[in-house]
């Protein structure tokens, strides 16, 4: 399939307006400009990379967030704010700002946002496998 | 660096953004990367990848990217520029003007933009490549100001050791005179003897080389008065009946001092001889000059006539009492009639303006029978006898000349 074709992960201007959109295409196509002669989905294989320390990361922010190390909490949401940002993952970018923004003010990070951070993580992974399933196809 | 292959490192603390770096990094051709995501080792990095461009991330847990700038003012020369674009994610202004401030030259924001991560290290690394040949050429420029300086000093010590060497025989050790004897071609007699330098300091120079030395270091003057005066000092052991022919230059002739030393002795048993090579400016003056000289009795004598123009302006604006035939136009007279023609109108013009011919440098029976036969008053050279110490006595004439070098078996010399 050629990269213009509309891609399930793919954001309608409406989502990405809204933020809620779980990939950029802009930044997908973009991503994917940067192949080399042997790679499948450029793309894929950076998402790869970020799902990793994504998990890893989001661990860490939940022990700064038990430990009520606020310093923590926003050092490693911006980490994660600034790689979600390079990756188009619109949502997650978005949701790691907002914690970002939060933890200046002294609130802490509760169940209920971990729970989204949890759910736009869960939604990326799904994206990227749906990516991963259409290049397989070609 | 090499402006074809830059090279690039990148400090960030999250592998993905680094992977994308690095490929935006070969879209554009930029393929020499070292990447850390561990700041600590930023430092480090530098001094072994010796990068043209430094990306760095501002936002890292254990050591923060103006804290690895401060770091990398330690270990970076202060006359290199290296450029860091800092990686940000939206930092405030105050964060960016900190950066700056510290040492950052621009800033890339998250996400990465293809454009403009290429634009921007483009634009650095074509300062830092300017920078670096601008500096190279400074270098060169420093390198050349050294050699030259080396080269002045080297002159200036060779200066001061070649006025020390000329010194120390000025001032009385190193400089022994020789005489060669001038015979008369009519009958033998010894007429004259010239006063010729030499030098003993090691290593041996001829003694052209001793006044030219001097002359370069401006006390050429002195050291011909010093051999005019060694060479007066020996006029007690020389033959009495003798004159005693010095060299001296124009400009020995022109100081004061040459005067007082020539009339102090015997004038009339000297002879000036003119060395002078070179096209004389003001011959008025110099004619002043040696009139004085001359009017307390001392001869003058024009050196190496026929061996150039300047020894016949000499001739016809110094109307001198001897002519010396250059050793060029004796060498093989005998062989030659274009010399021999050349010798005979000479000595025609020499009579007629009542000079002397002294023929220079014989060094064969063959010549020296054709000077005497064109009339050439008297002689010197190997031939007849070498420069030597004194005593120059008709002894010695006759052990240095032949039997029969003069006329028709005739006494050689007088006993």
């Amino acid at each position: 399939m050629s990269t213009l074709d509309p891609l399930p992960c793919e954001a309608s201007a409406d989502e990405v307006e809204a933020g809620n959109a779980v990939i950029d295409v802009g930044r997908l196509h973009e991503l994917r400009t940067l192949a080399a002669g042997d790679d499948d989905d450029v793309y894929v294989m950076l998402a790869d990379l970020f799902l990793v320390e994504l998990t890893q990361e989001v661990a860490a922010l939940r022990d700064a967030a038990v430990r009520r190390d606020v310093a923590a909490v926003v050092e490693g949401a911006h980490r994660l704010r600034g790689a979600a940002s390079n990756l188009g993952a619109t949502a997650l970018t978005a949701l790691f700002l907002e914690l970002e923004e939060l933890g200046p003010s002294g609130q802490l990070i509760g169940r209920d946002a971990f729970a989204r951070v949890d759910a736009e993580h869960q939604r990326y992974r799904e994206a990227v496998a749906a990516l991963r399933g259409g290049s397989a196809t070609q | 660096m090499s402006e074809d292959d830059p090279r690039v490192m990148i400090v960030d603390d999250v592998d993905v953004n680094i992977a994308i770096l690095t490929r935006m990094l070969a879209a554009f051709g930029v393929t020499t990367v070292a990447s850390t995501s561990d700041p600590r080792r930023a430092v480090a990095l530098v001094q072994s990848f010796q990068p043209d461009l430094v990306l760095l991330d501002l936002h890292m847990p254990s050591m923060t990217g103006l804290e690895v700038l401060a770091a990398l003012g330690t270990v970076v020369s202060e006359d290199d520029y290296l450029p860091v674009i800092m990686l940000t994610a939206d930092e405030s202004r105050a964060a960016r003007e900190t950066a700056l401030s510290v040492g950052a030259h621009d800033f890339v924001s998250k996400p990465f933009d293809r454009s403009e991560v290429e634009l921007r290290i483009r634009n650095l690394l074509r300062t830092r490549a300017l920078y670096t040949r601008l500096q190279r050429h400074t270098e060169s420029l420093h390198a050349q100001v050294r050699v030259q300086q080396d080269y002045e000093r080297r002159q200036a010590e060779e200066r001061q050791q070649t006025i020390a060497r000329i010194r120390a025989v000025i001032d009385g050790s190193g400089l022994l005179m020789h005489f060669q004897p001038i015979f008369s071609l009519r009958d033998g007699r010894l007429l004259g003897v010239e006063a010729l330098a030499r030098f003993l300091p090691e290593p041996r120079r001829t003694p052209d080389v001793w006044f030219a030395d001097a002359t370069s270091v401006g006390l050429g003057v002195e050291l011909e008065l010093a051999a005019v005066r060694a060479a007066l000092s020996e006029l007690p052991s020389l033959p009495a009946a003798s004159y005693l022919s010095i060299n001296l230059s124009a400009e020995a002739v022109l100081d004061p001092a040459t005067m007082q030393l020539l009339t102090s002795a015997a004038p009339e048993r000297l002879v000036v001889e003119l060395t002078e090579h070179a096209a004389v400016e003001d011959y008025p003056v110099l004619v002043r000059a040696l009139d004085k000289i001359r009017g307390a009795g001392v001869r003058l004598a024009v050196d190496d006539a026929g061996a150039g123009f300047a020894s016949l302006r000499h001739i016809l604006r110094l109307r001198p009492d001897i002519i010396k035939f250059d050793l060029e136009l004796t060498r093989g007279i005998d062989g030659d009639p274009a010399r021999r023609a050349l010798a005979y109108a000479l000595g025609m013009f020499a009579a007629e303006m009542s000079a002397v011919v002294v023929a220079e440098g014989v060094e064969t029976a063959g010549e020296l029978a054709v000077l005497r036969d064109i009339g050439a008053d008297a002689a010197q050279g190997f031939y007849l006898g070498r420069p030597h110490r004194p005593p120059v006595r008709d002894v010695y004439v006759a052990a240095a000349a032949p039997k029969d070098a003069f006329t028709h078996g005739a006494p050689a010399v007088r006993r």
